[in-house]
């Protein structure tokens, strides 16, 4: 299994870096909001691969911290995003320039 | 050999499902392709014998936040999006060369570095860590983390709560002065 090691640290930076492009890409916020939770995921896979390399608990404290993190954002931004949608009838993130005028 | 296939599946798994997020053109399938890359990501973990991390990956992401995601893409009925406009589209593909670039970038980093993890770093062997050993490093070293995750969670649910709310206070109390209290 020595492989799985690099494995996992090219497969993070690979979820990773599709995350950030499809942030780039997306148009829609709640689409904008599940490529930040690839990121996440992508942080918890490295973080549960060196803890378990290590064979320390560290990592696996961090990755629940990590996830409690995401269901507070996850809650919170999903709220903003009806809040915004009953005002403005749309969550299209180029349509939203309020700050941009 | 048969843990080689097992890991090789689940990577390609997580990492087409990963690209089926962002490729795909209706959120409500993205949202679908992102559970498969957080179940593939939980197998992973259990193939490294963190079941710990898997079981709560799969019952806190998979479960309780695309659930959530799922609820939120349906009842605001915004699924489907339309293409972008020319520079914007341009500069997104372009961001996308850059991407593919530093992927490139990262694992030539590891091949170079690949020696050094293969002699610091391996799985062979490794035990499961003990939830009891993450317990007590919570409740230790951990504290005021740990305190002040719980405060966000707090803070996230009733910020949530007030947020999400449709002048439902205003209306109840316009509801109550309607019938004399």
């Amino acid at each position: 299994m020595e492989f799985m090691v690099p494995g996992n640290l090219i497969l993070a930076a690979s979820i990773f870096t599709i995350g950030v492009f499809g942030i780039l890409l997306k148009r829609n916020a709640i689409s904008i909001f599940m490529c930040v939770e690839l990121m996440f995921n992508a942080a918890n896979l490295a973080f549960i691969t060196f803890a378990q390399s290590l064979g320390r608990p560290e990592g696996v404290a961090v990755f629940l911290f990590v996830i409690t993190v995401a269901a507070a954002e996850a809650a919170v931004g999903l709220a903003l995003f009806i809040k915004i949608f009953n005002d403005k009838e749309t969550i299209e993130a180029d349509t939203l320039d309020l700050l941009q005028r | 050999m048969i843990s080689q296939i097992v890991y090789g599946l689940l990577f390609v798994l997580a990492l087409f499902s990963a690209m089926m997020v962002v490729l795909s053109p209706h959120a409500v399938y993205g949202a679908l392709y992102l559970v498969l890359t957080m179940v593939g990501i939980a197998a992973l973990f259990v193939l490294m014998n963190a079941q710990l991390a898997g079981v709560l990956q799969i019952i806190v992401y998979a479960g309780a936040i695309m659930v959530l995601f799922l609820f939120v893409i349906m009842l605001l009925n915004v699924g489907r999006q339309e293409g972008g406009s020319g520079i914007n589209r341009s500069v997104r593909w372009l961001g996308g060369v850059l991407s593919v670039a530093f992927i490139l970038q990262v694992i030539a980093m590891y091949a170079g570095l690949r020696d050094e993890l293969a002699a610091n770093y391996t799985l062979e062997g490794a035990q499961s860590i003990r939830i009891d050993d993450v317990a007590r490093l919570l409740l230790t070293d951990y504290i005021y983390a740990f305190e002040m995750t719980s405060v966000l969670l707090l803070v996230a649910v009733i910020g949530a709560v007030v947020l999400a709310r449709r002048r439902l206070v205003q209306g109840a109390l316009e509801e109550g002065e309607r019938r004399g209290f």
